[in-house]
């Protein structure tokens, strides 16, 4: 198991107005306190995808190339609550390299947000 | 006792039917408008000189934006109760389980996508569970789509799952 460099990327609630804007997904538990609390989350919450193409970010450093990545995937197990100020909350991912041979490479990915994993069963294949 | 099940019977049966089927339009400054979103500023969707040195006709569409090629515009009026849109999932209707979420995506690519290329999506029903979790009953729908685009060429395969809850 090869481990990776770890990547950071910090998400505050400007970035849930872009990427609603931006991908037209405007469930108001991305930009609204009182409906995300009024559904039983602890407040308002990334949207996956944006969770899951900062993981693709790490993912593309990684492979040395956007245009790399075969096969990519997770689950969202936990949100990433984001707070309603300047700092935002810090997403963390992690990975390995799981397997490999001579034009595929599967790494599992770990992506967690104040030490607690968000994305389970994370597995990125890119071309070696 | 048996509890009553929160998925009702006319959607059960929907299982292995087309949920959706949409066509839409690959637009470069739609991606990347997306890419500047997630920042990732990757200059294979940006720069077509840089594209072409990488052996592509012209600067690809990023991979994760493709599902958002394909949805269309819903108007506020369709917009469900808690203000999503339902138009890629077919609709499934749980009035028992109206908190939804995603639950998972994964996705297979095999051909990119430029700027103009027209991307038909088709979404299948592949199943539709009831369980049980920590936090109590929900139900887990999977669906299974493929993405096509004019030349009947098969971009990329996923599986995306939605959680409902009551």
């Amino acid at each position: 198991m090869t481990e990776l460099a770890a990547q950071q990327f910090t998400v505050t609630r400007a970035d849930l107005v872009r990427y609603a804007g931006a991908s037209g997904d405007f469930n108001p538990i991305h930009w609204s306190e009182r409906v995300a609390t009024s559904v039983g989350l602890p407040g308002v919450i990334a949207h996956g995808m944006l969770t899951l193409a900062l993981a693709a970010r790490a993912v593309e450093e990684w492979a040395g190339g956007a245009d790399r990545i075969v096969e990519f995937g997770a689950k969202f197990t936990k949100p990433v609550v984001v707070p309603d100020d300047d700092r935002g909350v810090v997403v963390e991912v992690t990975g390995s390299v799981s397997a490999e041979d001579d034009d595929r490479r599967t790494i599992a990915v770990k992506v967690t947000c104040e030490g607690v994993g968000v994305l389970g069963a994370m597995k990125a294949v890119v071309r070696a | 006792m048996t509890e009553l099940s929160l998925i009702p019977d006319e959607v059960a049966a929907r299982v292995g039917t087309e949920a959706a089927r949409a066509t839409g339009e690959v637009n470069r400054r739609d991606w990347q408008r997306w890419a500047v979103a997630v920042g990732d500023e990757n200059p294979l969707w940006f720069d077509a000189e840089h594209a072409r040195a990488h052996g592509y006709d012209d600067v690809i569409c990023p991979p994760l934006y493709l599902q958002y090629a394909v949805l269309g515009v819903t108007p506020m009026s369709a917009l469900r109760a808690d203000g999503s849109s339902g138009a890629a999932s077919g609709n499934l209707q749980f009035p028992d389980a109206p908190k939804r979420m995603a639950g998972g995506e994964s996705t297979t690519f095999h051909l990119p996508a430029y700027h103009r290329d027209e991307l038909t999506m088709v979404r299948v029903i592949d199943s539709i569970v009831e369980k049980h979790g920590r936090s109590g009953r929900f139900v887990l729908v999977t669906w299974r789509t493929t993405y096509t685009n004019q030349r009947d060429e098969l971009v990329a395969e996923a599986t995306t799952s939605m959680i409902a809850r009551p």
